[in-house]
């Protein structure tokens, strides 16, 4: 009989969004356990582990939890990375490798008031087994992550004529539906000129074009589909995955080329899934320009026109392709390495426990996590879930 | 140039892969790395093809000049000597040898600097091992 693996636990930690209380391991721990209480596995059962860090994370995180995984995942590719780590769960439960892997994470960011947005190191530590160079002709200038971006930003905006209110569209969107969740950060409605008429970061992006930082924590449980008879609640099916890389290519790139274009079509295609099969997008919402070039990397419209694309409400709970229900990194939440919460509120959807914030009928979900400089090195990361009622 | 009493910028790492690259605006040159076995050119500077992945590799001197691809100003940052220097510009620079360069635009207000403005070199120097261009607009 052939192996599957699907999502049997997916949890948010409901720490506040400052929560100086709190340390990393703490908020892995609690979200382990409150991910443990939705499936009604044990921590004996736990026999995989993944996450992304420093180097001995996963290894920590076993101590911190006594468990002594037969599988480990630390695939560190940015706030993508636990994307990767779902789809190489399923995969390795699929070989036999493991029967219920815990994919965890925990930040302090905001409290630890880093930030790694608009801010470049004074100090360069040296790493004698770093192979990452970029820093070097970054630094000098003050290139901070934002105006990485930014420059993506301003080319999509000269090449094809997309407005700052078009990218507005996208924060507008985030933050209508961070308004329906209780736990979010910024609730408070915003209009278009608001975001126009916020103070610039790095132009053309300005503050509400920019995700918040917070604390946060959460964990999901990829299980050998075997042991749902076994344990409460449903699954979520994944469906598909795919991975890919942007870079510089060392002086060749094209800013408006991004890896959701290589990782796009591989996830649907073995997903077998049409665009118009989408019932909700979660997309790491660094930027409101990460939106849009993954929209049009993706697929869902063509290179250039995500800006008419996003206009008209599309990305709204009713509309053609609501976008990141619970509001997003650009207003909910964002403790760094996002990636984790987008397939988090995806099996919220499916499953239909959004309340207020419901998609109506939702039983394909596409999440897209963007690791590092979009206008610069970075990874693509894309994941087909759907229900399974 | 002159930077005034602006505080000095961070000094990038210098490897064994960059000290040419990094010395070479002491005298005035930007180099790329150009591949003696498959011709192609590349930026920042490495000690193996990214086409070929030949060791044959020599630095060039580029002319210096080009075009403003994408361009950023930067009105938020906390290091004291970058901070100092808001709001800057930031440009993606496409060399007429086809490399891009992400750098510094000076020379002229930051709101001015525009795509396709065309732009040259000049350079900064940080200490006795390192120059760092940067972009002004093109005369």
């Amino acid at each position: 009989m052939t192996r599957d693996a699907a999502i049997v636990a997916a949890y948010e930690h409901p720490a506040p969004r400052k929560a100086p209380d709190y340390t990393p391991l703490r908020f892995i721990g609690e979200s382990a356990r409150g991910a443990l209480d939705q499936c009604g596995l044990r921590p004996s059962d736990i026999d995989g582990i993944a996450t992304t860090g420093e180097t001995m994370a996963p290894v920590s995180i076993a101590e911190y939890l006594d468990i002594h995984p037969r599988w480990i995942d630390s695939t560190g590719i940015g706030g993508s990375s636990f994307l990767s780590h779902i789809m190489h769960a399923r995969d390795a439960i699929r070989q036999g490798h493991a029967r219920a892997v815990l994919i965890v994470y925990g930040s302090t960011a905001r409290s630890s008031a880093a930030a790694f947005g608009s801010q470049v190191r004074d100090q360069v530590v040296v790493d004698p087994m770093a192979v990452d160079d970029a820093e070097a002709y970054l630094h000098p200038y003050g290139v901070v992550l934002a105006s990485q971006y930014a420059l993506v930003a301003s080319r999509h905006m000269h090449q094809y004529g997309t407005t700052r209110a078009q990218l507005a569209e996208i924060a507008v969107a985030c933050r209508t539906h961070a308004g329906l969740n209780p736990n979010a950060l910024y609730r408070d409605p915003i209009t278009i000129d608001e975001v126009l008429e916020a103070p610039p970061i790095a132009t053309p992006l300005h503050r509400l074009d920019c995700c918040v930082i917070t604390d946060g924590g959460g964990a999901v449980i990829v299980a050998d589909t075997d042991l749902l008879s076994d344990v409460k609640g449903h699954g979520v099916a994944i469906l598909g995955g795919a991975e890919a890389v942007g870079h510089t290519e060392m002086g060749q790139r094209d800013l408006v080329d991004t890896a959701a274009a290589g990782s796009g079509p591989r996830a649907f295609g073995e997903a077998g899934i049409r665009h118009d099969d989408v019932d909700l997008l979660m997309v790491y919402d660094s930027f409101t320009i990460t939106v849009m070039t993954v929209l049009e990397g993706l697929g869902f419209c063509k290179p250039g026109e995500g800006g008419p694309y996003v206009e008209g409400g599309r990305l709204l709970l009713d509309g053609d392709l609501p976008l990141n229900p619970d509001g997003g990194a650009l207003s909910n939440t964002h403790p760094g390495r996002r990636g984790l919460f987008l397939a988090i509120e995806a099996t919220r959807q499916l499953r239909g426990e959004g309340g207020p914030r419901q998609v109506a009928d939702a039983t394909v979900a596409v999440c897209h996590g963007v690791g590092g400089y979009l206008g610069h090195r970075h990874s693509g990361v894309t994941l087909v879930l759907g229900g399974m009622a | 140039m002159s930077t005034g009493t602006l505080p000095p910028r961070p000094l990038p790492r210098v490897t064994p892969e960059s000290a040419a690259y990094w010395a070479g605006g002491l005298e005035g040159n930007l180099l790329i790395g150009r591949c003696d076995d498959c011709d192609r050119l590349h930026h920042p500077p490495h000690a193996v093809c990214p086409g070929c992945w030949s060791s044959n590799v020599t630095a060039v001197p580029a002319k210096g000049t080009g075009t403003v691809e994408a361009v950023s100003v930067v009105h938020r940052n906390g290091v004291p000597a970058l901070k100092a220097r808001l709001p800057y510009a930031i440009g993606y620079v496409s060399l007429d040898e086809g490399p891009r360069v992400t750098a510094s635009v000076v020379g002229c207000p930051p709101d001015d600097v525009t795509i396709g403005m065309r732009v040259q070199v000049d350079f900064e120097p940080l200490s006795d091992e390192v120059a760092i261009p940067v972009f002004v607009p093109a005369p």
